[in-house]
């Protein structure tokens, strides 16, 4: 009885070891012969330090354990450097510094192996050589308009960087890597250029600072005579307009002077005391006379017939 | 004996089952807010499924998720909020270069590599400051392009060259003052162009152009232009302000020598209207009798206006008609006219 549950009880405990041995062995194999590529991923078996043709699809590959089989995988995404700062002339002669950015990625996994040992910044110490040789060729090639100009016809960015970049695309090929772009990041001058943009610069503001000082005046003067034009045509037409009013005042008074020239003395004598009332109408006049004159004559002697002379003073 | 075996029989189960839980339980994994994960089921993203249906990738949102643990699956985390990138590539270096006396001190110069600057295309130095801000749109071409490491210097470099390329074309005058907002339209139009090249995956929300300065080294010389706009501004106001006062001026004589033309007109032609009528009514009357006529009008005259003088003398007359009279004229000044001799 003792000795049956015993026997029951180690078959038990042989499957749950079993089980687990088992379990702990595939986790540990699969641990050591499962490796998975990721989409835009490169993977290289190697066996012996021989490598295999390379992996592209994603997915779950199987391996024979180390030291047997080593997997080694490569990111296919893109990587950037920025080249040196140095000199360079251009086809003007003009010394200018360029700073490039490269874009690049793995193409061949074996042959960037071979040739770096997949180590990212020999890579890119290998591609910053490359682009150093084709760079200043290139430069030489383009007068500086071609890179910074006013006028947008001289501009050749575009062909300058794709120029760089064909032998440079070219070259890299051998390190089994593809050069998607070479961009220029910055463009500078050596210090003693700089030193002479500064002067010039200077010079150009204080043209232009003349410049706005005398056109301040010029603007100034010309809206003052304009206004002047204007005031005096104004006044010219006011006085035209003045004129052809009188001119039409002087006709229609016309008209009535032609009634008064049915007797003009009668029309003579009514115009002089008319104007003659109208001076008296002024409450401040003083008035000195002599008998002999007007009514006046009354006070010397029987009236003989209209005369005299007034004398006035306000 | 069999007890011994039973006991570590059980040890060996729950040893067994911690291990399964353990692994399993390694799943579980928090997106944290403002991150968006990404599930990559034995290398390939894992896409949304329901009932045999692809929707799409899996992009998880913040919270509690559960994968396969690695190697089987791997969760990438990215961010999912806005971000920030500056570019100070072209601002000089105010590293501390200072003189004796502590201030800073501006060499005469501007070194390559050190202080940045970009170049105009009337070839002047300009100094300025740039910031992006981005957005990942596109998670998986994000992925796949930039292997989840922030693209900050390929974002820097193709920034850099959309405004290389961009100021290389203007005038300083026009980068610095008059045409500021066309250049950063035109920077980001070249570098969103350049983002969508490459696949990125990133939307570009916002283009600055944040800070733009000449060079320390010709400041005043930029001030002295400034000024001068100031000034000539300042003149051309003032003549503009004059020449209105002299517009006004001419327009207000114009209506005035307009109104005088017309007062005149009215006067002239009532005048010789009323003189034709009286003359026209009178006439018949003078025809009767001219000389009486004219006798009778002519006291009446004289008498209403000698009636309407102040001041009223009566001289004598002598032989030859003629007197001598001092008269001050001056009774405009209130002087009291006393002094009248005969």
């Amino acid at each position: 009885m003792d000795t049956e549950e015993t026997r029951k009880t180690e078959s038990k405990i042989n499957i749950w070891s079993l089980l687990s041995g088992i379990l702990v062995a595939v986790g540990l194999i699969s641990y050591m012969t499962m490796f998975t590529v990721r989409k835009n991923e490169i993977a290289l078996v190697y066996t012996f330090n021989k490598p295999s043709d390379p992996i592209k699809e994603s997915g779950l590959y199987f391996k024979a354990p180390w030291p047997v089989q080593k997997a080694v995988k490569f990111s296919l995404s893109i990587r950037i450097f920025s080249g040196t700062f140095e000199e360079s002339y251009t086809g003007d002669g003009k010394n200018i510094i360029l700073e490039a950015f490269v874009c690049w990625k793995i193409d061949d996994p074996r042959l960037y192996m071979k040739m770096t040992s997949g180590d990212r910044r020999r890579a890119e110490s290998l591609l910053k050589d490359v682009v150093r040789n084709h760079k200043g060729g290139v430069l030489g090639k383009h007068p500086l308009t071609h890179l910074i100009s006013t006028k947008p016809e001289d501009i050749q960015f575009t062909r300058i960087q794709d120029e760089i970049l064909a032998p440079v695309a070219r070259e890299a090929k051998a390190f089994g890597i593809d050069v998607q772009e070479i961009g220029i990041k910055r463009l500078a001058l050596p210090e003693k250029t700089v030193e002479v943009v500064f002067e010039r610069m200077r010079k150009e503001r204080q043209k232009l600072a003349d410049r706005f000082e005398a056109e301040g005046e010029r603007l100034a003067s010309i809206i003052r005579s304009d206004a002047q034009k204007e005031a005096t045509n104004e006044l010219t037409q006011a006085e035209a307009k003045a004129k052809a009013i009188r001119g039409q005042a002087d006709a229609e008074a016309a008209s009535y002077y032609k009634i008064l020239s049915q007797d003009p003395e009668l029309a003579d004598f009514l115009r002089k005391m008319e104007s003659f009332k109208n001076m008296m109408k002024d409450k401040d006049t003083t008035l000195i006379l002599t008998t002999n004159m007007g009514p006046f004559q009354l006070l010397e002697e029987a009236p003989e017939g209209p005369a005299g002379k007034t004398k006035e003073e306000r | 004996m069999s007890r011994a075996l039973r006991s570590s029989f059980r040890l060996l189960q729950l040893f067994i089952l911690i291990l399964l839980v353990l692994y399993l339980s390694s799943g579980f994994f928090t997106i944290k807010p403002g991150k968006m994960g990404l599930v990559l089921h034995l290398g390939k993203i894992r896409q949304k499924e329901k009932a045999g249906q692809i929707f799409g990738p899996d992009i998880l949102e913040p919270g509690a998720h559960w994968s396969w643990p690695e190697p089987i699956d791997k969760v990438v985390v990215l961010p999912a909020g806005e971000q920030t990138l500056k570019l100070s590539l072209f601002w000089y270096n105010e590293g501390d270069r200072y003189d004796l006396g502590g201030r800073r001190k501006v060499s005469t110069s501007l070194i390559p590599g050190v202080d940045g600057y970009t170049i105009t295309g009337d070839r002047n130095i300009l100094h300025s400051q740039w910031s992006v801000n981005f957005k990942i749109e596109d998670p998986v071409s994000y992925l796949l392009a930039t292997n989840a490491e922030a693209p900050k210097e390929l974002l820097e470099g193709l920034l850099a060259r959309s405004v290389v390329q961009t100021v290389g074309r203007m005038t300083a005058d026009q980068a610095l003052l008059s045409d500021v907002n066309q250049f950063s339209t035109d920077v980001k139009t070249a570098f969103v162009k350049d983002i969508n090249r490459f696949e990125l995956g990133i939307k570009v929300l916002l283009l600055n152009y944040v800070e733009k300065a000449p060079p320390r080294q010709t400041k005043d010389a930029f001030d002295a232009v400034t000024n001068a706009g100031n000034s000539k501004e300042t003149k051309v106001t003032q003549a503009r302000k004059e020449a209105e006062r002299i517009i006004q001026t001419a327009k207000a004589n114009a209506s005035r020598i307009e109104s005088e033309a017309e007062a005149y007109k009215t006067r002239i032609v009532l005048e010789a209207q009323a003189d034709a009528k009286t003359l026209s009514e009178l006439l018949p009357k003078y025809r009767e009798n001219p000389r009486t006529f004219l006798r009778q009008l002519y006291f009446e005259g004289i008498s209403e206006g000698i009636s309407n003088a102040k001041e009223k003398f009566v001289l004598n007359a002598d032989e030859s008609g003629t007197r001598q009279l001092r008269i001050t004229l001056e009774s405009s000044l209130k002087y009291k006219p006393k002094e009248k001799k005969k």
